[in-house]
């Protein structure tokens, strides 16, 4: 301000202050109007000096004042900036969340939906369910099983019927060998009597002779029930043998069956198995994304309590300003204060953001910022009201 | 890269060249997916025959996408399998929802 302007501003008072009081002086004692004089003038001079001093010092708090309030409007408009950057990421994260958790939600239905199927409906793309499918292949199995245990079983009743009839031929075969021990005993008594006849007779051979052919008749006898017992012999053979070979091939065959069976049983809960360790490995991967979409929400937390930091250094820079708007009437330098603005060290709040594990997706810039720092966090509660300012006037 | 994109005619082939056994891959494979759902693919040859091994990071995904390119009127088709990728696909039933063609064009 220009020493002329300060003569235009003081020019009132001294219309206001010196008149009165010469006034009154002059009216007075006409007798002693000087010295009456001198002091009115002093006192107006004292109260010029006065509003002199407290002019300078209002204009060197406005003139610091002026200095801050474009860095504080440059920081406010920078914190604005981020925080909107930081809604951005915000919703850029919710975004990714909820996209996540729709995927999926829609991959988790599909796994259930092809392994598992909802109850007897078919899924309209997938069809019958792998469990629905196994549980059936399984039945068929099970059916095939029990085939072989009654072809089995009926194996078992023919190979009775047939070692029955085996039996029966042996028992033939004790007959005959029966018939022979009897013909060898008569052709034993036979051969004793032509002995006997013979030794008797002496010249007279006649008897000797039909012993003799009694002998070969009964030797007959004896070649044709060999060649019976020969004859039962081979027939019990050849089915004794065919019975082996029906054994053997039924056998064979239901131990293929068996086999067969059995195979498909593992092979069925093979898949079955794989199956539920699919559906097991589907259900940890599905836990696995919400874990992800867990960490998401976290980072989401994070940054909106990075949001409302952000609104607490907001209301920390209107509390400097705020307290900018009372500090001339408090008069600076005369507490005892410094006259420039009231600073405290930036610690806490700054630093654990940085400290955190997880960092918002974009850092303020103001961490760079060096001309003013923010005083501690004060609660807006705490902060004066626009009511409890001073009265102070400016001009 | 895990997946490449070649076109034949009316058909998109997405060849696969690793294995999808954990989220990373998973992811790729999705995201190649998702790439050709969204540019409106009916039609989609998926060939697994340089991977070994695939597991519900994949299989998951691959469910999830035929049901969406069937609802959407298409069909995912699977190159001839061959190995140890064949023995999965055959576990799961896999290769009865999913038809062999032996030429993507």
């Amino acid at each position: 301000m220009k020493a002329r302007d300060e003569l235009v501003y003081m020019f009132p008072l001294l219309i206001g202050v010196f008149p009165p009081l010469l006034s009154l002086a002059l009216a007075s004692e006409k007798r002693d109007a000087l010295p009456m004089l001198l002091i009115a003038f002093f006192s107006a001079c004292a109260i010029m000096l006065t509003w002199w001093i407290s002019r300078q010092r209002s204009k060197r708090a406005l003139t610091h004042g002026l200095e801050v309030a474009p860095e504080a409007t440059r920081i406010l408009t920078q914190i604005k900036e981020e925080t909107e950057t930081a809604a951005m990421d915000i919703i850029s994260v919710l975004g990714n969340i909820i996209q996540k958790s729709k995927e999926g939600s829609e991959e988790a239905d599909a796994v259930v939906s092809y392994f598992m199927g909802e109850g007897e409906n078919e899924d309209q793309f997938f069809g019958a369910s792998c469990v629905s499918i196994m549980i059936k292949q399984n039945e068929s199995a099970l059916a095939t099983a029990g085939s072989v245990f009654q072809s089995i079983g009926e194996i078992n009743r023919d190979s009775l019927v047939e070692i029955k009839s085996v039996l029966v031929k042996v028992e033939e075969i004790y007959k005959f060998v029966g018939e022979i021990e009897k013909i060898a005993f008569q052709t034993k008594v036979l051969a004793l009597n032509a002995a006997i006849e013979a030794a008797k007779a002496g010249e007279a051979g006649a008897g000797f002779s039909v012993v003799a052919e009694e002998v070969r008749r009964l030797s007959e006898r004896s070649g044709e029930a060999v060649a019976n017992i020969t004859r039962t012999a081979e027939k019990s053979k050849k089915i004794i043998q065919a019975l082996q070979k029906t054994m053997e091939v039924r056998m064979s065959s239901g131990m293929a069956q068996m086999a067969d069976a059995e195979r498909d049983l593992k092979e069925t809960f093979d898949r079955f198995k794989k199956s539920i360790d699919s559906i097991s490995d589907a259900i940890k991967v599905l836990t696995m994304n919400y874990q992800v979409i867990a960490g998401d929400i976290e980072n989401a937390t994070v940054s909106l309590q990075y949001q409302d930091m952000t609104g607490q250094e907001i209301v920390r820079v209107i509390s400097m300003l705020s307290d900018f708007g009372k500090q001339p009437g408090t008069g600076y330098g005369m507490s005892g204060q410094s006259d420039h603005l009231p600073v405290e060290p930036r610690t806490t709040q700054r630093i654990a953001i940085e400290t955190r594990p997880k960092s918002p997706p974009k850092p303020l810039a103001l961490e760079k910022t060096k001309t003013v720092v923010l005083p501690e966090k004060v609660p807006p509660a705490a902060l004066p009201k626009a009511n409890e300012e001073d009265d102070v006037v400016f001009f | 890269m895990v997946t490449t994109v070649e076109r034949y005619g009316d058909r998109a082939m997405l060849k696969v060249h690793e294995d999808i056994v954990d989220m990373k891959s998973g992811e790729a494979f999705k995201a190649a997916l998702m790439a050709l759902y969204s540019e409106g693919e009916k039609e989609i040859v998926l060939d697994f025959r340089k991977v070994k091994f695939i597991n519900s990071h994949g299989i998951g995904k691959i469910l999830m996408f035929y049901r969406r390119f069937r609802q959407a009127g298409g069909q995912i088709y699977l190159t001839p399998l061959q190995g140890s990728i064949k023995e999965i696909f055959e576990a799961l039933m896999l290769d009865r929802l999913i038809p062999e063609i032996k030429s993507a064009g």
